[in-house]
């Protein structure tokens, strides 16, 4: 009884001290953003007529975070480039700090809510992305683009892709440094020995076909028929199901509107998908749900244990520089679609490493600068020359810039790149991205059929957004 | 009726709240608020991203999902797997390891004892990470399987989804047990000795007088760790995560696991409200068996 007086007393204060802090937190945070709006107007007034008398001699630190810790690729081309921004606007210093992608996300989190964000970071896009763009606090880079011609004509086919929307109102919230994009990899010896060839996989009409030359080289008793991979992390899901959507319904959006209510889950596109991603069962190996889509997977490919891998892209090129004995043996392919006479030649693609800003720095000019910069040839030359596909324009003598062993290989996949049909590769709102991977898990272990699981998605997308009217 | 208050104790009084004011302070802001936030949290949505915290709010919503989410209850089995391990085979293993080093009389004892409590001061993390290796198909475990002709049998252990969440159980057994034994040791050193001898001049068998001499005397013993085993049981993180991430496809899942992924992971729906409900339920086991156990000691000390 004495126990249960004392937890009843602890209870009561902690409710009422929780609620009280949280009001006055709440009531701050208002007040705050008040006296930030009415601060900034007065600040962006008196920035603009400053800035045109000023801005060439002030020296000005834009500070950029991104989650590219450990990346050898990234911090040369940055380096370079930032070194290169800062000869030509001495007044402008570019201080990057790169973070672990696993950290970064709380990272942002805290920053947002103590307001201490730099003034260009990445966003995650399959989790944070929207949420931040929910808030309002985001400059959107639409009118900014559309004013120079030259900036636009810069980004081309990547105006406007995924990756850089807020996927509710359409605007463009980031730029990038580059584009990831999925193409799979195979290896012509491998392939050779088991008595198949390049030719054969590329000339595959459908997906069914690709399963049953995958079950010939099992039957044969090959030890590397299967196509390596992972389910342990969730791109391999997604991009799959994505992508086959789209080579179904032939329309890009077609997956957004099913995540934003507009469509059912239970659409022919979506079940056809989820059938292909419940048959990649029998193609792959039998620890696949454990293993990690970008290191197991890809490190089963490079040991030749596998003849394919499903999940590669212009950031593995990188690691094939070891390899250089087997970049003459690599051929990259994108997957054929699931149905007969679906979109060939499709692929997940998105902006890379985004960058946005917030909607109120007294920096957006010098920021701007420096954005429409990073989308120059000259730049995209020394991201090339680190094996990075950029997200500007390419210089005219691009090939000539790519180095070394990994220069075929590199431009027969930006050349793919070029001629493919984008489609989505991230899901923006994270409750209904957790269970699509959920479901999709759950359909490619036999545990429920296609309909249920998408029927399931359905429940959860009308629950998602009647709690977010 | 009036009171007279007595100076001195006024004065004590004061100085024993300043004494302790420090303490509670910090608990209060660390510990306290902390808590009441995240019960208050769970009744709101909210990505962690939006500055305007309570404005969506959602009743009992997250607890009702929570209980129609099925990853919440795979969680639930995986977490009672790892208490039912903790509980019964480390307290069993614990109880049997503790009565051969008391009635084995070794050499050795103490190099023993110091060498079964050793992992026990192992940071999880770094137990995560040597484990993770040592499970991984060309692994120590599967290399020492090949050297005595049971190659058949190597699989990557951690990525078995019907094996995962034993496997990492029995490493966390691994770990505590010498933790568990010593306290088991400590209660062995305090048994009456007299007892024993005569039940052993009587004839009584080794046996017989563990099961009726022993362990009904360090019964208080047992029943301590098998408390603090349960609640470890449920609170168990660091070591799950390093190892598995609470994978392979959610097979190796706990509460904790599940509410980092569901409020902090890296490709996760960043939900605090929901994270904050499993939370919650969490606390609240964790609570009742905690309020078991000072219950228990009260009782034992007659209070």
């Amino acid at each position: 009884m004495k126990i249960t007086k004392i937890v009843v007393l602890c209870l009561i204060p902690i409710f009422l001290i929780s609620f009280g802090l949280a009001s006055c937190k709440a009531a701050a945070t208002t007040t705050t953003a008040a006296e930030t709006t009415a601060a900034t107007t007065t600040t962006a007034a008196t920035t603009t007529t400053a800035a045109e008398t000023t801005a060439a001699e002030q020296p000005v630190t834009i500070t950029v975070w991104d989650w590219q810790a450990g990346a050898p690729a990234y911090d040369a081309a940055l380096k370079e480039i930032n070194d290169l921004y800062h000869q030509k606007h001495p007044n402008v210093t570019i201080d990057r700090k790169a973070y672990n992608s696993a950290q970064y996300g709380d990272l942002i989190k805290t920053a947002i809510q103590s307001n201490t964000l730099p003034d260009l970071f990445g966003l995650y896009q399959g989790s944070s992305m929207q949420s931040v763009a929910d808030t309002g606090i985001l400059f959107e880079w639409d009118d900014a683009i559309n004013a120079d011609p030259e900036w636009k004509a810069n980004l081309g086919k990547n105006y406007g892709i995924g990756g850089t929307l807020d996927r509710k109102t359409g605007k463009i919230i980031a730029t990038s440094y580059d584009i990831f994009y999925i193409l799979s990899f195979g290896y012509r010896n491998v392939l050779e020995k088991m008595g198949s060839s390049q030719e054969e996989v590329l000339n595959l009409k459908t997906y069914k076909d690709l399963a049953n030359l995958c079950q010939k080289f099992k039957k044969a008793g090959n030890s590397t028929w299967y196509l390596a991979g992972g389910l342990q992390q969730i791109h391999w899901l997604q991009e799959n199901f994505y992508t086959w959507v789209y080579s179904v319904s032939k329309d890009p959006n077609t997956i957004y509107d099913a995540e934003f209510g507009k469509t059912s889950w239970t659409g022919e596109p979506f079940i056809a998908a989820a059938d292909a991603i419940r048959d990649t069962s029998f193609i792959m190996r039998e620890d696949v749900l454990s293993l990690n889509a970008q290191t197991d997977g890809y490190n089963q490919w490079l040991n030749q244990e596998a003849w394919g891998s499903w999940y590669n892209g212009p950031w593995a090129v990188g690691a094939l520089l070891d390899y250089p004995e087997d970049l003459k043996n690599i051929f990259a392919f994108t997957k054929p679609p699931i149905v007969e006479g679906g979109l060939k030649d499709y692929m997940a693609a998105d902006a890379g490493q985004v960058l946005s800003m917030t909607k109120d720095n007294p920096k957006k000019d010098q920021i701007l600068e420096y954005a429409k910069f990073l989308a120059t040839p000259e730049v995209s030359a020394i991201f090339l020359k680190n094996l990075i596909h950029p997200f500007g324009k390419f210089p005219d003598n691009w090939q000539d810039v790519i180095p070394g062993d990994a220069k075929d290989f590199f431009i027969e996949m930006v050349q793919l790149y070029q001629k493919g049909n984008i489609g989505p590769w991230i899901i923006y709102t994270g409750d209904i991205n957790k269970a699509l991977i959920d479901n999709l898990t759950a359909i490619f272990q036999g545990k429920q059929t296609s309909m249920e699981g998408m029927q399931k998605m359905d429940e959860v997308t009308k629950a998602y957004w009647e709690s977010h009217k | 009726m009036s009171k007279n208050i007595n100076p001195y104790n006024l004065k004590h009084g004061i100085e024993s709240i300043s004494w302790i004011l420090p303490s509670i302070i910090l608990f209060g802001i660390f510990l306290i608020y902390p808590i009441g936030f995240s019960v208050v949290l769970s009744f709101f949505k909210w990505n962690g991203y939006s500055k305007d915290i309570f404005s969506n709010f959602v009743g009992f919503s997250n607890y009702i999902y929570l209980f129609k989410d099925p990853i919440f209850w795979v969680s639930f089995k995986n977490t009672l797997i790892v208490v039912f391990v903790l509980v019964v085979f480390m307290t069993g293993i614990a109880l049997f390891s503790a009565l051969i080093i008391f009635f084995g009389n070794f050499k050795l004892n103490n190099l023993t004892r110091a060498i079964i409590f050793f992992p026990g001061i192992i940071s999880q993390i770094i137990i995560g990470l040597v484990f993770r290796r040592i499970l991984a198909l060309d692994g120590g475990l599967n290399q020492l399987l090949s050297l005595i002709g049971l190659k058949k049998f190597a699989i990557a252990w951690l990525n078995a989804p019907n094996l995962v969440i034993w496997i990492v159980a029995f490493v966390l057994v691994w770990q505590w047990i010498g933790y568990i034994m010593i306290i088991f040791y400590a209660a062995l050193q305090n048994i009456d000795h007299e007892l024993l001898d005569a039940a052993f001049i009587d004839g009584a068998s080794l046996q017989g007088a563990i099961f009726k001499i022993v362990v009904p005397q360090i019964r208080y013993a047992i029943f301590l760790s098998a408390v603090l085993n349960f609640i470890g049981g449920f609170r168990s993180f660091n070591l799950i995560w390093i190892m598995t991430n609470g994978g392979p496809a959610h097979a190796s899942e706990v509460f904790t696991t599940y509410m980092y992924n569901v409020a902090f992971g890296q490709y996760g729906p960043s939900n605090m409200g929901y994270g904050s409900a499993i939370a919650v339920i969490l606390a609240i086991i964790v609570v009742i068996f905690a309020v078991i156990r000072i219950k228990f000691f009260k009782e034992i000390e007659g209070v």
